[in-house]
């Protein structure tokens, strides 16, 4: 009796992995990794439509939550786990890709395919490394300003312009604060990400913060400074750090003005506001700039990449050109995502979601971006550094001039430590 | 039923009894045996990392370029580093505080709450509760109650009429006696159970004997009950010293180790270095330094021992 079962169990299992094998063989599956499949529906969208046109070949999808997923692929990639293609989250984890050698360089595929490069625009600049290309941007989210329209209707002062500068932030964001307790409006809000205090600096084109000079920061933080704790026309860094403050949902309660934040919000407010949490209406406007000096602003590109290992390089190539390239776009735009390929169409599919505000186009347009952090192996560290800094700088722990002097000394420390 | 007892053993165990094997190794092998699920678990999980972490702290890797050797260069960067000598006296800091703190204040709730009255089991209760509570659940609560403009504790303190009290975890002076506080506060009660379990240990005619010769309380307490609760309070000095070197989570969550540096501790730092800077060579070396730092310590409690504690017997 039990060794007839133990007969009809060891069947079964070569029956079923037979099965598997046959199906194999009769397609091929890819392996692909991204953040946030499930709660973000574009990258779904993506992938139903790349099945639906390429029949033959299956996706695999692996999903992780977007803060673990820097780190999560790290392991997976160090345990030798199979994925094909994945996106590089940022300059700093493609940066570490190469360098590691974890995923491929496209050069050769991308000439024999003549992959046309213009649409990407600068943000091909970005994914460049020792002459060769490591991935295809799929997204190139960057920095603009968003404001409550209602609040600026009720002071009566005019909508922010595309050649807002600095200056003029400060003053719109002071005329624009008002009240006491849960009834106060405040001019701005700065989210205590440290990028959105060295992005001022970015922007006065001097270079990045691995090798320019950290003097380029002294003025914006000196901005940040004056708004939060003179003007006090936006919350300051520590209140809005203890209250573990999201940008997301304090614009959303429309008692703030004004907001410098990426692309990737104006999605974010279009589904808020389609599942009734909102009711702000927003415009958007280029982010403000500094007198006198080009107008630039600070982005983030996330290629699509493919692992090294891979066993099925036709098929990844596919998935990336595809994901990475106009017809992802098309859909990433639909969506309200800032795609890394950008052309006329991809403009008007923008213009079409409903819920974007109709005179926001100009905002988009952008010559100048600058990367928040440049592919570099010393970024991470550099990162936590500036960062420790600002935070002092901005909880008036340190003096600005003495956190940028510090700054400048513990970069040549950890360039000397990690030679 | 008929064998002498040694006999019967012999059959149950060794049906006709090949005896190859002697006694204590078998017994042995069946101890073994009964340890392996979890010893695997030990070993694979816990006792190879740490050799391979001792092993890495000689290496250069970046989890994925092949290792290249470079012998004590890892842990002579140390000397060199800002940040690890910071984390290293800050972890000094925030252990040489919160220890004799906790100890402290364990052992002060001990005492009230030895005493038998209407709810005592409830209060008890109640000082054991931020222990079962999640750090991470319990460090978010915090955060809001050291809020510098509209925290309670400010409030409190303003009410009191301190002018401008500390901003707390956004002040570098402030920021590691706040995460010490609620450090304390989280693990007294858990200390407190152990204090309670000793002292009613002690035995009560040490008490009246020490009642009839016209002690005080005071002479009680300092002749009666301290001595017999060493054995205790060496106990909790130990644990609690190791927990407060490798603390890590309530930091992770209030501060991530700022304002600046002012409460980045040994083991977030070798998490920075491991996987942010992707630096494990030198991140394994400085654990290996913690690990032979904690061992120091633990060597010289055990050395002092035996001046201090004092056992019934």
């Amino acid at each position: 009796m039990r060794k007839g079962l133990l007969v009809w169990i060891l069947v079964g299992l070569l029956s079923v992995s037979l099965i598997g094998v046959t199906q194999a063989k009769s397609g091929i599956t890819l392996k692909f990794a991204c953040w946030d499949y499930e709660l973000n529906q574009y990258d779904k969208t993506l992938i139903a439509e790349f099945e639906k046109t390429h029949p033959n070949i299956k996706v695999e999808v692996y999903d992780m939550p977007a803060s673990e997923y820097p780190d999560k692929m790290l392991i997976m990639l160090a345990g030798g786990e199979d994925i094909d293609v994945f996106y590089a989250k940022d300059p700093t984890m493609y940066g570490g890709l190469v360098l590691r050698k974890q995923i491929m360089p496209l050069n050769s595929l991308i000439a024999r395919d003549k992959v046309d490069l213009s649409g990407y625009g600068g943000n091909v600049d970005n994914v460049v490394i020792d002459d060769q290309i490591y991935g295809l941007p799929y997204r190139g989210d960057f920095w603009i300003l968003f404001y409550n329209k209602d609040l600026f209707d009720r002071f009566g002062l005019a909508y922010p312009s595309n050649n807002m500068t600095w200056t003029d932030f400060q003053k719109t964001a002071k005329l624009l604060t008002k009240g006491e307790g849960a009834a106060r409006t405040y001019g701005a809000y700065i989210h205590t990400w440290a990028s959105t205090y060295f992005m001022f600096g970015l922007q006065k084109n001097m270079g990045n913060l691995v090798e320019g000079p950290y003097s380029m920061l002294k003025d914006g933080l000196e901005l940040a400074y004056q708004i939060q704790m003179v003007d006090k026309s936006a919350a300051d860094y520590a209140t809005n750090r203890s209250m573990s403050a999201h940008y997301r949902g304090l614009f959303e309660q429309g008692n703030i003005g004004m907001i410098y934040m990426g692309t990737w919000y104006m999605q974010a407010l279009v589904q808020d506001a389609k599942e009734g949490l909102h009711n702000v209406n927003w415009g958007i406007a280029r982010l403000p700039q500094w007198k006198g000096i080009e107008h630039s602003t600070i982005g983030n590109v996330t290629p699509v990449v493919i692992n090294t290992k891979t066993k099925k390089l036709e098929a990844a190539w596919e998935l990336a050109k595809f994901l990475g390239g106009k017809e992802g776009a098309g859909i990433l735009a639909e969506n309200m995502i800032m795609p890394g390929y950008v052309d006329k169409s991809v403009f008007e599919s923008f213009a079409k979601v409903e819920g974007f505000p109709s005179d926001g186009g100009e905002a988009l347009v952008t010559n100048i971006v600058h990367m928040e952090w440049p592919a570099h192996p010393l970024s991470g560290l550099l990162g936590k550094m500036v960062e420790e800094e600002i935070q002092l700088a901005m909880t008036a722990n340190k003096s600005i001039d003495q956190a940028i002097a510090d700054m400048e000394k513990r970069r040549e420390e950890i360039t000397r430590l990690n030679q | 039923m008929k064998y002498p007892v040694r006999e019967r053993h012999r059959v149950l165990y060794y049906k006709g009894g090949e005896d190859r094997l002697n006694k204590v190794t078998r017994n042995r092998l069946t101890a073994y045996s009964f340890l392996l699920p979890n010893l695997i678990g030990f070993i694979v999980f816990t006792l190879l990392p740490v050799f391979a972490a001792l092993g890495l702290s000689f290496v250069r890797w970046d989890s994925y370029s092949p290792l290249k050797y470079v012998g004590l260069r890892n842990f002579e960067m140390m000397f060199s580093d800002s940040s690890f000598k910071i984390a290293f006296w800050n972890t000094l800091y925030f252990t040489g505080l919160t220890v004799p703190l906790t100890v402290l204040v364990a052992l002060l709730l001990a005492l009230v709450l030895n005493k038998a009255f209407r709810g005592v089991k409830f209060i008890r209760s109640i000082h054991f509760f931020p222990h079962v509570a999640s750090t991470i659940a319990v460090a978010v609560v915090w955060q809001f109650l050291y809020n510098p403009d509209m925290g309670p504790i400010n409030h409190f303190l303003r009410a009191v009429g301190v002018a401008s009290p500390p901003r707390w975890t956004s002040s570098v002076t402030w920021a590691m006696p706040a995460v010490i506080i609620m450090t304390v506060w989280k693990s007294a009660g858990y200390y407190m159970m152990m204090f309670l379990a000793g002292l009613q240990g002690i035995p009560g005619h040490l008490y009246e004997v020490a009642t009839i010769d016209g002690a005080t309380s005071w002479q009680k307490f300092r002749y009666v009950t301290l001595p017999l609760l060493t054995p205790t309070m060496f106990f909790v000095v130990t644990m609690n010293l190791i927990y407060s070197f490798k603390v890590f989570d309530q930091i992770h969550i209030m501060t991530q180790g700022g304002p600046g540096r002012a409460t980045s501790v040994l083991v977030y730092y070798i998490y920075v270095q491991a996987f942010v800077n992707q630096n494990f060579g030198y991140a394994s070396a400085m654990a290996t330094t913690f690990f032979l730092i904690i061992l120091g310590f633990t060597i010289v409690q055990f050395r002092l021992q035996e001046k201090w504690v004092k056992y019934l017997d």
